[in-house]
């Protein structure tokens, strides 16, 4: 699964997700996209089997870029601990994702075979999903 | 080789982001126009005709007639901001050009043919879709095609293969590649798959049952540091 190598800091802010993407919209190296209509942390295993959907079903034929990472560091308590006494120990890695990011990329196979590949992906992960082409502008 | 649309356009007295979105909702694009011979100047055009001049043959390179206080100005949309998840025109920079000087234009990029290297199990990888050329504005090309039915697995196309217009310059790099025919992994049976599957399975368990120890063994030692 994805993860940074090395962090500064262990325990992050969890932060505000506000507005929309501000890059990373457009696609930049397949013939067909996944974009984000909506916006959520994306984690490392939801990426990873997305990827594994995706790849499955294009038989690994066409080419795959993931467009997102998870450098973002999530902390959860033990369960049934009382509140209070600091903040919990980390549990794994997400990526922010906001609308209009465009995740996935995809090339090397036909479009119903990438459509139908991005659909299988979507369902992993807890975003609505668009699917994009080049020339659907 | 593209055919010249007419658009009109109003001045735009307000400036800011009030002004921008109020004209957003009547249905307006707010757009400015500058260039040879025209200091910039704040316009707006029609979403829908907008619309209609950018989805021509000649896509974003047309050339636009822009009709602005009685005048008709020759121009180019360049700069186009989209939203990024509605893909609507936000703004839209009109840059005057010259009929006799030369521009530079991104011109889309098609394959043409059937590679004979896709039949025997090879897979068309395209890795560039636009072409960056310097061209009088009156003779952009709609888009230019690169003949790939003579490509075996393992071939590949560059920029320099491509046969151009007389009067088009490449501007990028010829060596750059455009199209590559490579062999693919092998397929996996679907039985392997279902093995896959388990292992997947498997390794996903592991690496939780690993995160749990980790995140244990933190929490232990970070109470031992409390403590001392």
């Amino acid at each position: 699964m994805l993860a940074p190598k090395r962090v500064r800091y262990r325990k992050q802010h969890r932060g505000r997700m506000r507005g929309n993407a501000k890059g990373g919209y457009d696609m930049a190296f397949g013939e067909y996209g996944l974009q984000a209509v909506t916006g959520s942390w994306i984690t490392a295993r939801q990426i990873e089997a997305a990827r594994v959907a995706m790849t499955r079903h294009i038989k690994r034929g066409g080419k795959v870029w993931i467009n997102i990472f998870p450098h973002k560091a999530y902390t959860k308590k033990p369960a049934e601990t009382r509140m209070g006494s600091g903040k919990g120990s980390p549990e794994g890695w997400v990526a922010v994702v906001k609308p209009g990011r465009v995740m996935f990329e995809l090339s090397g196979v036909p479009e119903d075979v990438a459509r139908e590949a991005m659909r299988l992906a979507a369902h992993k992960l807890p975003v609505k999903c668009r699917f994009l082409t080049r020339d659907g502008d | 080789m593209a055919d010249q649309v007419t658009l009109a356009a109003e001045p735009r007295d307000g400036r800011g982001k009030g002004e921008a979105r109020r004209l957003r909702r009547t249905g307006r694009v707010p757009a400015i126009a500058y260039g040879s011979n025209l200091d910039a100047t704040p316009l707006s055009v029609d979403s829908l005709e907008l619309y209609h001049v950018l989805h021509t043959d000649a896509g974003l390179n047309a050339l636009i007639g822009l009709q602005l206080d009685g005048d008709t100005h020759l121009t180019l949309a360049r700069e186009l901001q989209r939203h990024p998840v509605r893909r609507e025109i936000l703004h839209v920079d009109f840059v005057v050009v010259d009929r006799s000087r030369k521009v530079t234009v991104d011109v889309p990029l098609n394959l043409a043919g059937e590679a004979p290297g896709a039949d025997e199990g090879g897979v068309i990888d395209q890795v560039q879709f636009t072409v960056s050329v310097e061209v009088l504005p009156l003779d952009v090309p709609d888009n230019l095609s690169l003949d790939i039915s003579d490509m075996q697995v393992g071939d590949v196309k560059r920029l320099g293969d491509l046969d151009l217009p007389d009067g088009v310059d490449l501007l990028d790099d010829p060596d750059r590649t455009v199209v590559s025919v490579y062999v693919p992994a092998v397929e996996v049976p679907e039985d392997e798959v279902a093995e896959d599957e388990e292992l997947l399975d498997e390794a996903l368990d592991d690496a939780a049952e690993g995160e749990a120890a980790a995140t244990g063994d933190e929490a232990a030692a970070a109470e031992t540091a409390e403590a001392e």
